[in-house]
């Protein structure tokens, strides 16, 4: 018998309502907390003393950001430059040694990033080290000051799970189903060419890459032939022959990809060819919530499009399943895609476009839930990799100031002091 | 609570781009007993700021607290979204096989690990504010009187049961020589000729507290108090001298009324022996020479520093509280505490038309639009490679 089952619920369900989310609510919660402090100041000064015997009565400050130490950074297949460089630059930046553990999947690039990449860098602070899943295991129970990760959230929670042993922080970037809304209000053909983009990318083995489609009946029909005629744009009469066409990484991918193609029906591409590891650009309609394509992360050139009534109803969609890492609303007006903003939670969102946000070096990029813990790009890599910490630097003389602190207290130095400390913006009693 | 606005590039001045901050959903906070109001209301003030539910599980072992927390709190706020769970050890796991959108736990290292190997099965984000030994340096070139002064009240407060006291002091036998007489002073003026009848000593929290404090007094000698009464759970502010590193007065967080002191040679030897060891939660150096506490600063890591003082750095919002290595990972208090408890999403919006402007990203890809692209995003380049 769970205790605490009930609890639980009541206090998600009542979250899903959005009931915290009003700047007034949350007054009113902090409201309620003074006057909790205000009107129980005996029952509180009493209780304390039964715990731990308390007496009632409480120069150069700033943030070093200093480097962690020992910095292991785990990179996957799909972008395996960019995903390798763009955390150690922070990492480096941040004055921290690295280990890199480039993906084995990415052959190529591993090789070039083991032999290479050292070359360039003062390698008594920088290693590669190489090796499957396995390997990985092993690295994973040294202990190190940082890991960095990109990858499933499956073996998110295995990195995860190992650096708990350590007490060693995490950022974990992972990935979801990144759901793309499609509003009735919408020209279908400026939709089909952004969504397509971002889809196909790179045979659409992108983590924030628009997963599936949600949209009415009637927004389908239109969008349709909106999404071939952007397909024939981009890549040809046979996209397999153009040069701005990706293909899938290896074998593995290949099968499970090909196996998703089978889901619901085949209303754009559908075409496969094993020898070429290629997938052609792929609209897939009547999908069920169930079938294979909407339990996993596609990772591949395939897109399946979701029948809703209405925003609202895309929204609860949204809402029943993980957080992804990215979130897409599509709508002429500007009040549909801010409510689709405002509630649900991704990673990032982007309205009426795909992936953009996420290129600025300005803004943060990371998950939330299952789509990951932690953040980067920018500054904020260099913030991630670096431990902030905060600094008071005295001077050792003027003691007379500070005898006022000192037992033992009568009540007027007591207010004295508190007067002080509140002056100085400290409101938190230290008891 | 506002959203936060981000600058663009060149192909994105006509979007909004911004950081809109949101609570995660249902939060977790685990709070201990050492101030069992102040850490539970401190993150508490920041999860519900930023829009989260809360469940608070207070410890049990601070019991006139859990009771007024469980009993009263309630009542002033909206219980659709709060709620405080009891419970010891046990309990506690059962309630962390749940899923929470984060967890707030202010304990030991040892439990910190617990809860975040639990938090892992969820992949749910944590802040753990938890402890260490912290090493206090004293310098020769130091006024012993003010030193004692300073190191004995923050050490002394709440009977020792703070996560961010001076655990030790580390200081040449010169030095020491001139610090005993000088602690005594400073604990007779703080506490009287009879520190137990004093209302400013704090007792100890409970008996197994109580009795794993008086093992630590027969470490080294005892250069002042040493005396300990069972039934008021008292323990005299206390300093041990000769102690050695493999003793357990050095081996474990004292967490208690008993400043060691152990003898270095030089401030390089009380660097070396501080880097030997965990990251603590709060280092402090004393001196005279500003350079002196300045190479302590740069040539060690701890959670937070302060020179010729104690840990006053945490009563100031302007700068965070958090741990780094086995002290710890996150931080928190005032505007940081917002942002713990927030997820940080990075918003774009942008304009459903002018589809025109947008062609140039799209294949099949000539010289010169692929040059335009690289133009345009300059300075803000991260290639998409």
């Amino acid at each position: 018998m769970d205790p605490f089952e009930d609890t639980l619920r009541r206090l998600r369900e009542a979250f899903h309502t959005g009931r915290t989310r009003s700047a007034e609510f949350r007054a009113a919660q902090l409201r309620g907390l003074g006057r909790f402090l205000q009107e129980n100041k005996q029952l509180l000064h009493d209780a304390l003393a039964q715990d731990l015997h308390k007496a009632t009565q409480l120069d150069s400050a700033f943030i070093r950001k200093e480097p962690f130490g020992l910095v292991l950074i785990i990179a996957p297949w799909n972008y395996p430059l960019n995903l390798t460089l763009v955390p150690l630059v922070g990492a480096l930046a941040a004055g921290n040694c690295v280990v890199l553990k480039p993906s084995e999947i990415s052959k190529s690039i591993e090789k070039v990033l083991a032999e290479v990449l050292p070359r360039y860098l003062d390698e008594s602070c920088f290693a590669v080290v190489l090796g499957g899943p396995q390997e990985t295991g092993q690295l994973l129970e040294h202990r190190f000051d940082y890991i960095f990760f990109t990858g499933s959230p499956r073996v998110g929670r295995i990195v995860m799970t190992a650096a708990a042993k350590h007490l060693t922080p995490v950022t974990l970037e992972l990935g979801g189903k990144n759901p793309c809304y499609v509003d009735d209000n919408c020209d279908p053909q400026t939709v089909a060419n952004r969504v397509a983009w971002f889809r196909y990318f790179n045979a659409g083995q992108t983590c924030v890459a628009p997963d599936y489609v949600l949209c009415s009946p009637e927004m389908q029909e239109r969008l349709l032939p909106a999404l071939q005629s952007t397909i024939t744009r981009f890549y040809g009469d046979d996209p397999q022959s153009s040069p701005n066409l990706g293909r899938i990484i290896n074998q593995k991918q290949f099968q499970r990809l090909r196996a998703l193609l089978g889901c619901g029906h085949v209303a754009i591409g559908g075409q496969s060819d094993e020898s070429d590891r290629y997938i052609a650009p792929t609209v897939l309609v009547d999908v069920q919530e169930t079938e294979p394509v909407m339990q996993e992360e596609i990772f591949g050139p395939i897109l399946p499009i979701l029948n809703v009534r209405s925003v609202d109803e895309a929204i609860e969609f949204i809402n029943r399943r993980e957080k992804p890492l990215a979130l897409y609303a599509f709508s002429n007006s500007s009040q549909v895609v801010k409510r689709v903003l405002t509630q649900t939670s991704s990673g990032g969102f982007c309205g009426n476009d795909g992936f953009m946000h996420m290129t600025l070096a300005s803004l943060p990029f990371g998950g939330v839930g299952a789509s990951g813990v932690g953040r980067y790009h920018g500054k904020f890599s260099f913030d991630t990799f670096s431990h902030h910490r905060a600094c008071l630097l005295r001077r050792p003389g003027m003691e007379k100031l500070n005898a006022l602190r000192y037992p033992p207290h009568s009540p007027r130095r007591l207010r004295v002091l508190l007067v002080a400390m509140e002056a100085r913006g400290c409101s938190c009693t230290l008891l």
